[in-house]
């Protein structure tokens, strides 16, 4: 009986497993993979192609390529699947042609874009038309224009199209900048409106439905166009989402597009495969935007670059394309002769694969992997990095700003770079920021190397100080100090005074007063003297403080953070808190912050410790990597001035790059850049309220970077952090007095300290 | 004929038991040879030969020593007032009652919830504005800071045995269900009353039982720490900073010397122990069988 009820339920068991993880309409997410033996070769098959907007193509019936450039007159060429020109089509237009398709007949579609500007350049009215031509360039339908008013950046972005698609009926979808899809007839009317949610790229298969991309619900979508109705839909990670889609009608594939590589879905969206990865190419020269990209009945891919580091002011947009032809042998050479260096960063920006492969092509014998696959939890990050440093192996370039580095430190897992610079004449310290490379010793060694900084500022509001009389001497004031100036401005004197506020209302006071409280870290933790001294009437203090601050009317009683760039009554605060500088440009924003009279100055310091909280990208290399040179000429390649002065917004990362001469190249050109932004788009200017920045600007973020003091490793020290953090909410929760949370404190951290 | 019949059968058995004797091997005797040889260097990375220093390190560190003495106090409070309360529930669940069976199986659920359901009671019910501080409120006492006073201990407790009292019931059920009723009707014809035949009959019959017990409760006191962990962070108040909360913390700092010296040492003290109780039972035992 038993045994017939075991055998039952076995084969209950197995009957689930099989049939219960059927693949069904939706998919949580599908994640990529190499394709096994096939793989891409790269070369670039045009360049020079001028326009006056991105370069995009389509693929004709017959595998060539059509695109629009601009040279002295706007007009169509189509190339050949080598890059090949065949022919031209001369436009009978005015304005921009780039928004076009190919129908099945090989008819070109265009969305032709007129723009009307007024005297400060801003775009007033947008006229569309279509016009189509057919195969051998004879205009065989043109539409009436049609203009419409854009007063705003909204209407503009609803006037104007991203990509225009034909169906097998010849319907014509428009997908706007706003992420619109409108159907139109000939004359440009809008016939329909697909669900007015936000879809970022569309294409159609052969049935006429509609694959769409929305990009912030992280979906693909198959929609009925006739009624509207989804008919599958797949959520995927943010790698894995695409930029632009295209749909092969013979493979019945879907095909992705975005920063990472071209991924390809099947026709129910279950298995992704990335068949590229454009990290092992070279398409993402500094400067380049990968507009859009074309696949070919054999599987070959052809993307249209955008050189948009060296547009050229009378030519416009200058463009590449580039092809990767599908082979089925490895053309690269061996792995084995080269020497791997692993580079472990923790951010998703695929700058370092960028500049990885810009250092390959000069040390052909040694080969950078980039490892940023873990960028979204600390823990597991930091618990993998430990297993393999127990192990002996390990990253040999860990690159990060929030790990607990004195633990890897003190337990010899980083090399002492010092040591290295003695020995190579090549690299002088007079070069970069000497006063970020002192600060970030850790007793007379230097176990990390920073590549770039950010700084901590605090933002004043000079026309309160002035008029109170407050002179303020940022390089030395402490918190105490600030205590005091911020009691002062808010003390009204007479009785028709205008009554000031020393900073915003803030929800929770915590990391404010965590910043007090642990400025002097180093010396409550008794790092000279090895006496643990939060169970001193001096912290109680410091704590009491922070509780008056608290509950005293300093703060502004509705205006908080996120009111600041609306509301006028700032102009009554003296100070905004913690403000982070992670690039000259972004002071662009500062007159949001104060109208017009403001002044950036350094965080208080605390009483005993004069440390900062600075953050950036710091490079250690692992004591346990078999090439610690080359490790660090890598390193040495990521400071080098060529490097440092260029940082593209799109596909860079945030920090003052260390260099001192890239850093004056960079300010420099911030500069310049703004003056020639404020020329040419000074609505812009208007609407956000922005800040020229000049030179002197520059002078005061440098010399705020100068007196930063030491890097206070203990500061940043996870477990510290939790344990003073922890303690101090409560104290702020009025659960627990001073003295209580002093002795907490006390206990906790002597036992941490002497583990 | 027969011997080869026997060779058979072994080799069969031995390629039966084979898949669990490698996992045991690789997962656990492997690691801890191999955690021996660490404990014996300074460094988990290019550390030098040190010998015994680590040891004699641990031995003199203050806050180890916090660790061992919050560790032996309260396994020695908590094993016996578990055995204690289970060995009377479980005297209690053996006669006649009413709903025994629904009581039986209510002593066990504590064992299958899942630990974070659990945690979530447990902080509504000592937290600073919780249940019981409630009640007490009520009664005009003042609050009690439960977790972080030298009550602490207390909650740990009241966890440890309200999770265990199950496994431990359901041992002692079991063992006396194996006592024969003709002992008991014979010691009561001989005019013994409950207390007697508590004394002769089941605390003897039940040694073996008992035993076991009292090393599964030591070996579970130790894993209190997951409870333990998850209500009070890595440092918690002094009086509940045990054994494993060392070891947790030597992990995260990467000392991991330190985290297998204070396990080798551990794992000693248990062996030791378990030793001594089975030379204990063997003794009885025999004395009893003769």
């Amino acid at each position: 009986m038993t045994r017939k009820i075991t055998v039952i339920a076995i084969a209950f068991f197995l009957l689930v497993n099989f049939f219960g993880c059927s693949s069904n309409q939706e998919l949580i997410s599908g994640k990529p993979e190499a394709e096994n033996g096939v793989y891409y070769n790269e070369k670039i098959i045009s360049e020079k192609l001028y326009s006056n907007d991105y370069i995009t193509g389509y693929l004709s019936s017959k595998r060539n390529m059509v695109i629009f450039v601009k040279d002295e007159k706007p007009k169509y060429i189509m190339l050949d699947e080598e890059g090949n020109k065949i022919r031209e089509i001369s436009c009978g237009f005015k304005g921009k042609g780039n928004i076009f398709t190919l129908d099945k007949n090989d008819n070109l579609y265009v969305l032709v874009h007129q723009y009307e500007k007024d005297e400060n350049n801003i775009v007033t009215e947008v006229t569309r038309q279509l016009i189509v031509y057919d195969t051998e360039g004879k205009k065989i339908i043109k539409g009436t224009p049609l203009k419409i008013k854009t007063e705003g950046d909204e209407a503009f972005r609803e006037a104007v199209a991203k990509g225009i698609y034909v169906n097998s009926k010849k319907d014509i979808y428009i997908l706007n900048l706003n992420g619109n899809i409108q159907i139109i007839n000939e004359n440009g009317k809008i016939l329909k409106n697909i669900d007015t949610s936000l879809y970022q790229a569309i294409a159609i298969d052969e049935n006429d439905n509609l694959i769409t991309v929305k990009s912030q619900e992280k979906t693909i979508e198959k929609i009925d166009a006739k009624n509207g109705k989804k008919i599958w839909h797949m959520t995927l990670d943010k790698k894995d989402m695409p930029r632009e889609i295209i749909y092969d009608k013979n493979s019945k594939a879907i095909y992705g597009m975005n920063d990472n590589g071209i991924i390809k879905y099947d026709i129910d969206g279950n298995v992704a495969k990335r068949i590229v990865d454009f990290n092992n190419y070279s398409i993402h020269d500094f400067g380049t935007y990968i507009v859009d990209f074309e696949i070919d009945s054999s599987e070959n891919i052809y993307c249209f670059v955008a050189d948009d580091g060296n547009k050229d002011m009378e030519k416009g947009y200058i463009g590449r394309i580039y092809k990767y032809e599908k082979t089925d042998k490895m053309v690269e050479d061996k792995k084995e002769d080269k020497k791997q260096i692993i580079f472990s960063v923790n951010t998703p920006s695929n700058y370092f694969s960028i500049v990885a492969r810009m250092f390959e092509k000069e040390h052909p014998d040694i080969k950078i992997i980039v490892d940023n696959s873990n960028t979204s939890d600390y823990l597991e990050y930091r618990n993998k990095l430990n297993a393999t440093i127990l192990a002996g192996k390990g990253p040999d370039i860990i690159c990060s700003s929030s790990l607990s580095f004195k633990d890897y430190i003190e337990k010899n897992a980083l090399i002492n770079i010092n040591e290295i610079i003695e020995k190579d004449k090549n690299f002088n310290k007079e070069d970069y920021n000497t006063a970020v490379l002192n600060a970030m010793e850790y007793k007379d060694g230097l176990y990390l190397m920073p590549i770039n900084y950010d700084l901590n500022v605090m933002i004043a509001n000079e026309k309160i100080l002035k008029e109170k009389g407050i002179h303020i001497d940022d390089k030395n004031w402490t918190w105490t100090d600030f205590h005091n100036i911020a009691k002062k401005v808010c003390e009204s004197l007479k009785e028709n005074d205008q009554k000031y506020y020393a900073f915003p209302k803030m929800n929770k006071y915590t990391s404010f007063f965590y910043q007090m409280v642990v400025s002097d870290i180093d010396y409550y933790l008794g790092v000279n003297d090895k006496k643990v001294k939060f169970n001193t009437q001096e912290f109680i203090d410091i704590l009491n403080l922070c509780k008056n601050i608290k509950t005293s009317n300093l703060a502004h009683p509705q205006i908080g953070y996120e009111e600041f760039p609306e509301s006028p009554s700032r102009e009554n605060i003296a100070f905004f808190l913690n403000q982070t500088i992670s690039q000259y440009e972004d002071i662009l924003g500062f007159n949001n912050v104060f109208n017009s009279d403001w002044k950036i100055l350094s965080m208080p310091k605390g009483e005993h410790d004069k440390t900062t909280k600075i953050y950036g990208n710091f490079c250690g290399i692992n004591s346990n990597s078999k090439y610690k040179d080359e490790a660090w000429e890598f390193i040495k390649f990521l400071l080098s001035e060529k490097i440092q002065a260029f940082n593209n917004p799109l596909n860079g990362i945030d920090g003052i790059p260390m260099n001192n001469k890239a850093r004056k190249i960079l300010a420099l050109s911030t500069i310049e850049d703004q003056k020639k932004y404020k020329q040419n788009k000074p609505e812009r200017f208007m609407e956000k309220n922005l800040y020229l920045i000049t030179a002197a600007d520059i002078n005061t973020i440098d010399s705020i970077a100068n007196n930063i003091g030491k890097y206070s490793y203990n500061r940043t020290d996870k477990e510290i952090t939790k344990i003073i953090g922890e303690q101090l909410d409560l104290f702020l929760e009025d659960e627990i007095s001073a003295e209580e949370t002093a002795k907490r404190i006390q206990n906790k951290i002597e036992i941490m300290i002497n583990e | 004929m027969i011997s080869k019949f026997k060779k058979t059968e072994t080799t069969s058995a031995l390629f039966f038991l084979a898949p669990s004797v490698i996992g045991l091997l690789i997962f656990y005797i492997i690691p801890f040879i191999w955690m021996i040889f660490y404990s014996f260097f300074d460094s988990p990375i290019n550390g030098r030969f040190v010998g015994l220093q680590n040891y004699i390190n641990l031995i003199s560190n203050g806050v180890y020593k916090l660790a061992v003495t919050n560790t032996i106090v309260f396994t020695g409070i908590s094993v016996p007032l578990i055995i204690g309360f289970s060995l009377l529930l479980s005297i209690l669940l053996n006669k006649k009652i009413y709903f025994r069976h629904g009581l039986r199986t209510s002593f066990i659920v504590p064992l299958v919830v899942p630990v974070a359901s659990v945690i979530l009671f447990f902080e509504l019910l000592f937290d600073t504005r919780g249940f019981i501080n409630g009640i007490l409120a009520f009664l005009n006492i003042s609050p009690i800071d439960w977790l972080n006073s030298s009550w602490a201990m207390l909650v740990v407790i009241i966890i440890y045995i309200w999770k265990n009292i199950g496994y431990n019931i359901v041992l002692f059920l079991a063992g006396l269900q194996g006592i024969p009723k003709e002992y008991y009707e014979a010691v009561s014809i001989d005019g013994a009353g409950p207390v007697a035949q508590f004394f002769n009959i089941t605390l003897i019959y039940l040694m073996p039982t008992t035993f076991f017990v009292i090393i599964i409760s030591i070996i579970n006191s130790f894993k209190v720490f997951r409870e333990v962990y998850l209500l009070a962070g890595d440092y918690p108040h002094q009086s509940i900073y045990m054994l494993q909360h060392y070891m947790n913390n030597m992990f995260r700092k990467l000392d991991y010397h330190k985290l297998v010296t204070s396990a080798i040492l551990m794992a000693a003290v248990i062996y030791l122990i378990v030793l001594i109780m089975f030379k204990i039972q063997k003794r009885i035992n025999d004395a009893f069988v003769d």
